[in-house]
């Protein structure tokens, strides 16, 4: 029987319904490696899944996209839940992907590596967003899963550390295709709920890569990266690197030491404000003692003592130069008395007197005149001789004059 | 140094600084004194602030939006 000729048109929109009605091609998985991935510029992304000997177009529409926990990447293996889809117009059919589950490390190392690659470009990681970690925190909230492994070893260690921090614990959770939506909404939510929080540790315990991926998903990186409050990842154990570590402000390798992180040790500050308040105390006690004792040399009973040793001594010393002096005047005189006996025995010798001893005498004339020469006196004057003992009252008989030896009689 | 909410770092660095001043040989007596008046009321903030043991986890609760205890 010759069936009547129908036109492309009515041809494609019969394969359209007939495909579109069958219930497998309506919801299937299908499992093939990533080529010609393309990002268009509405939001939707375009590729082809192949695999050793056939290919299929597929699109994944921009509302997916945003969805999707995984970043694509060229040569990825991946599992894509969608339905067909038949563009009529081009008579072509295409799979029309829902969601998309990546498995093995291999494949999700390839997705790590290029959504890293992405949001490095975009400077996500940039040393320059880090903030400081608060000293002193007074806050602390803890994003996890409220029955994990890593809230017991994060309260363990700071009770162990701290007890006047407080903490908030906000649970979510983990893993599982909603745990990264849960934990980016925790993370906004503390910050606009519990804005006085100092510190935020989010994380969890040790578990497989695809049990940690949501740490490594974009939503979840983004959200750190917005945070006011600072953050400290703490995902799984040291090995365990998640892109929520690279974009965090600090890295923990383990949510205990994101604890020892977060909070100080209050013992330690305790003893040591202590010992700085006992060093105030020790410092100011110091100083007064010793200006005590600089007092204590300056002061006025010292001060007496001192002068009056001083005048004691000052009295010997005028005492000693006195008798110096007095030793020192009474050489003097005795060596000067000594010198007048001597010219006084000088003198004695010079004395007419001791002359006189001799056996001479002195003349003297009427008036007392000392008569020296002979040429003054003449026959019948009278003149005294003075002797040792007495005076000889005279009268010239003749006077005799000599002159060059020779006497002369002279009237 | 009257203000209420002084922060833990910022009395613990002004008893830090007195310790420093009354260490140096520089400050008259009366300086030292004001310091060290001043180091003791960081200390005793810095007490407060150590002693405060309010050390209590609260647990958000999604449905109510509150905190209760953990």
């Amino acid at each position: 029987m010759a069936i009547k000729p129908i036109s492309v048109t009515q041809f494609n929109s019969y394969v359209k319904r007939v495909l579109q009605s069958d219930p497998l091609l309506g919801n299937v998985l299908v499992i093939g490696e990533i080529s010609n991935l393309k990002y268009h510029g509405s939001g939707h992304v375009f590729f082809t899944l192949k695999d050793e000997s056939s290919k299929l177009s597929c699109f994944l529409p921009a509302d997916q996209v945003r969805r999707l926990h995984y970043e694509l990447a060229e040569g990825m293996l991946i599992t894509a839940a969608g339905y067909v889809s038949v563009f009529e117009r081009g008579g072509t059919y295409s799979f029309n992907v829902r969601d998309i589950i990546v498995e093995g490390t291999g494949n999700l190392t390839v997705a790590f590596e290029a959504l890293k690659t992405k949001l490095e470009k975009e400077g996500l990681f940039d040393a320059k967003y880090k903030k400081e970690l608060p000293f002193f925190p007074k806050q602390v909230a803890i994003i996890t899963s409220e029955t994990g492994a890593a809230i017991r070893d994060i309260l363990k260690i700071i009770r162990q550390r701290n007890d006047v921090v407080k903490v908030i614990l906000y649970p979510c959770l983990v893993q599982g295709p909603d745990a990264a939506a849960d934990i980016a909404s925790a993370i906004r939510e503390v910050n606009r709920s519990f804005p006085e929080t100092d510190v935020i540790i989010t994380g969890r315990g040790g578990g497989s890569i695809e049990e940690l991926w949501a740490f490594n998903e974009e939503i979840v990186v983004r959200s750190i990266f917005l945070s006011e409050i600072p953050v400290i990842s703490a995902v799984g154990h040291e090995t365990d690197v998640t892109l929520a570590d690279y974009v965090s402000d600090r890295r923990a390798a383990t949510p205990s030491e994101a604890a020892q992180m977060a909070v100080p040790d209050i013992e330690a500050l305790r003893s040591s404000v202590s010992t700085t308040a006992a060093e105030i105390h020790a410092a100011i006690q110091d100083r007064l003692r010793y200006l005590e004792l600089k007092t204590e040399q300056h002061n006025m009973e010292a001060l007496r003592t001192r002068l009056c040793n001083r005048l004691t001594f000052s009295g010997m010393k005028a005492d000693g130069l006195g008798k110096d002096l007095f030793h020192m005047i009474s050489d003097k005189l005795s060596r000067y008395s000594t010198s007048v006996e001597i010219l006084l025995t000088e003198l004695s010798a010079g004395s007419p007197y001791s002359i006189m001893e001799r056996g001479y005498g002195a003349l003297i004339d009427g008036s007392g005149k000392l008569l020296t020469s002979a040429t003054t006196l003449k026959a019948g004057d009278s003149l005294t001789v003075i002797c040792k003992d007495g005076k000889i009252k005279c009268y010239v008989e003749e006077v005799r004059r000599t002159t060059y030896g020779k006497e002369s009689l002279e009237f | 140094m009257e203000k209420k909410a002084l922060s833990f770092e910022e009395a613990l660095a002004g008893l830090e600084n007195a310790a420093d001043a009354l260490k140096s040989d520089n400050t008259t007596l009366e300086e030292a004194l004001l310091r060290f008046e001043e180091g003791m009321q960081y200390y005793v903030k810095c007490k407060e602030h150590l002693t405060a043991a309010n050390e209590k986890v609260k647990i958000y609760d999604k449905v109510k939006q509150e905190l209760t205890d953990y």
